[in-house]
């Protein structure tokens, strides 16, 4: 047995870091291993890839990245963000606070990262700039406040989580929004603080009726969440439709009302979103050979033999499990590092008495945090792009928003209320 | 092209969830073909996107290492994965074409039509990978004999 555990370790790492493509390297092992094994048909393979993709709840990532497409394209995210400047303007550093405002808007609709830092960035990182804030400073926070797009509900990776581990989603998503709201609030303070000592700017202040005047504006923008997640929690559709209704009403409304997508440009939306689904999807697909392998060679019981022989409590490994996830996370993509990490934390951790919900929020909060870390910092690239920073900038100036997220990490670690009690409460 | 199709059948999709959800609430009527349709439709984007990513590079890859490699070496390297890559694409070409003739006979799901509808995906999606491989190959191929060549093969 600790043979084929062998063979399987030599030939993934040996093909990762050769370069090989990771979806890839987990059909290329699963292959090795099989044949190593041999006596496994090979007819395996393509069934287990196949049958992987073939998933109705995971329809909601590829609508979920079209809806942030469209947003980001069709105007919906300008108007959030103006809201969200008239809102904070009054105040010391209003532009710095608007901007985790208007990513936390967007993040009740949005379930990436990505599209956040895409969406918000672009337009308040020049706005930022040009009122005289330190491009660094705007590239690093908002990179840091995009990560609430995938911790306020709903959420990509939290669909991907409750899939592989079995957990209900809506219960998933429940599961980060407060840990998303404590992220977001502990941003705008330190945002506040380096406003007030580096004297930025207000944004000018406005009356109620403007304030209300640009609130009746987006108004059409700023319900999306609430039909998008009012939808999922009363139980009017599921999650994966909830994703379709937010793709037919952000098409409707830059289409028809806000006129600034042509019907040309959609195609062009739509094969992008189809590129950067199969990029996801292809791995999840592959996973589940891959996952469907690692079974056979019984590599989670090992693993779980191994924990237990450390003698830990469940919080002591659950703070190791931290460490280990933000040294992996600065390694590689979340998607991929769950798909493959999960099946084996899973068992083990269950045995250890730790809540399948509270182990998703830690592992997708942990994983979410290597989006703010070189060299695979994904947000901190989006992000310093659009600020015309270096990635080493970008990089120190997102730090000590990063301790903020590694704060808000420990705290729902710590307490796992935090982060089960919502779900428990409103989904029994 | 092929990014077209796939960007046209997520449309497709949005579309069939968004009438479903409206015949089961306004018209009381709900499609039970619907979510099987869609989400077989879903299999044919993953693997059709699946070729265009390749085509353009954007598989996600750990490249800390291969990066610093000096220019030789690491066509070298690149080669290998191509052939590596090869070998993986011809067992899921030779046994997807194998499932796929092999149920054809077989009812599945609510639209009860073979399942050989999505596994004929993985020779079809496998062998045109195969083909960007080879080409792929060609170039970096080109570029370790001809040095002159090696500036434009990527």
């Amino acid at each position: 047995m600790t043979g084929v555990v062998t063979i399987l370790a030599l030939s993934f790492f040996g093909l990762l870091l050769l370069g090989m493509p990771l979806a890839f390297v987990l059909g290329l092992t699963s292959l090795v291993v099989f044949l190593f094994q041999g006596n496994i048909p090979l007819d395996i393979i393509p069934q287990r890839m196949i049958l992987g993709s073939e998933s109705f709840a995971l329809m909601a990532v590829p609508f979920f990245i079209l809806a942030g497409n469209l947003m980001n394209t069709g105007g919906i995210t300008k108007r959030i963000v103006i809201f969200a400047n008239v809102l904070m303007g009054r105040l010391r550093g209003g532009l710095a606070l608007a901007d985790v405002a208007a990513s936390m808007i967007f993040a009740g609709v949005s379930g990436s990262a990505v599209a956040d830092a895409t969406g918000v960035g672009s337009v308040l990182i020049p706005a930022m700039k040009k009122e005289g804030y330190h491009a660094d400073f705007a590239a690093g926070l908002t990179a840091a406040a995009s990560v609430c797009g995938p911790l306020i509900p709903p959420s990509i990776p939290m669909v991907v989580y409750g899939i592989i581990a079995e957990v209900s989603i809506g219960a998933m998503f429940l599961a980060g929004a407060i840990p998303g709201f404590m992220l977001g609030f502990g941003l705008m303070g330190l945002a506040y603080y380096y406003s007030v000592k580096r004297d930025y700017p207000r944004y000018g202040t406005s009356s109620l009726r403007q304030i209300w005047r640009e609130f009746l504006r987006a108004s059409l923008a700023l319900i999306m969440p609430g039909i998008i997640l009012g939808g999922i929690f009363s139980g009017i559709f599921t999650v994966t439709e909830s994703a379709a209704v937010a793709v037919v009403y952000s098409l409707m409304l830059s289409v028809f009302i806000y006129k600034e997508i042509h019907l040309g440009d959609i195609l062009p939306i739509l094969k992008q979103s189809a590129i950067d689904t199969a990029v996801v999807m292809f791995i999840i697909a592959v996973a589940a050979l891959f996952g469907w392998m690692m079974a056979i060679t019984r590599l989670p019981q090992l693993v779980t033999q191994w924990m237990f022989s450390l003698h830990l409590g469940a919080l002591a490994m659950l703070m190791i499990l931290n460490v280990f996830l933000l040294i992996v996370g600065c390694f590689m993509e979340a998607i991929s590092a769950m798909i493959i990490l999960i099946p084996l934390l899973l068992v083990p951790c269950q045995a250890l008495g730790i809540d399948r919900i509270h182990l998703g929020a830690v592992i997708v909060f942990n994983l979410m945090l290597g989006l703010l870390t070189p060299p695979v910092g994904l947000c901190l690239y989006i992000t310093g792009r659009i600020a015309d920073v270096s990635l080493e900038e970008v990089s120190k100036a997102a730090f000590p928003f990063l301790l903020v997220g590694i704060g808000v990490l420990i705290l729902i670690t710590i307490f796992p209320a935090l982060t089960v009690w919502l779900p428990r409460a409103w989904l029994g | 092209m092929v990014a077209c199709l796939a960007g046209i059948i997520i449309f497709g999709m949005v579309a069939l969830m968004f009438t479903s959800v409206i015949m089961r609430y306004m018209v009381n009527s709900p499609l039970t073909w619907s979510d099987q349709l869609s989400t077989w439709m879903f299999v044919w984007t993953t693997y059709l996107g699946m070729t265009v990513a390749y085509r353009q590079g954007i598989h996600i890859r750990v490249d800390i290492l291969t990066r610093r490699l000096p220019s030789r070496s690491r066509l070298v390297v690149e080669c290998l994965v191509d052939v590596l890559v090869g070998v993986f694409l011809v067992v899921f070409i030779y046994y997807g074409q194998k499932i796929a003739v092999r149920a054809l006979n077989q009812v599945y799901g609510s639209l009860e039509l073979p399942p050989s509808v999505i596994y004929s995906a993985a020779p079809i999606s496998g062998a045109i990978v195969f083909l960007f491989l080879l080409d792929n190959l060609r170039h970096h191929l080109g570029a370790l004999v001809s040095p002159k060549a090696r500036g434009d093969a990527r």
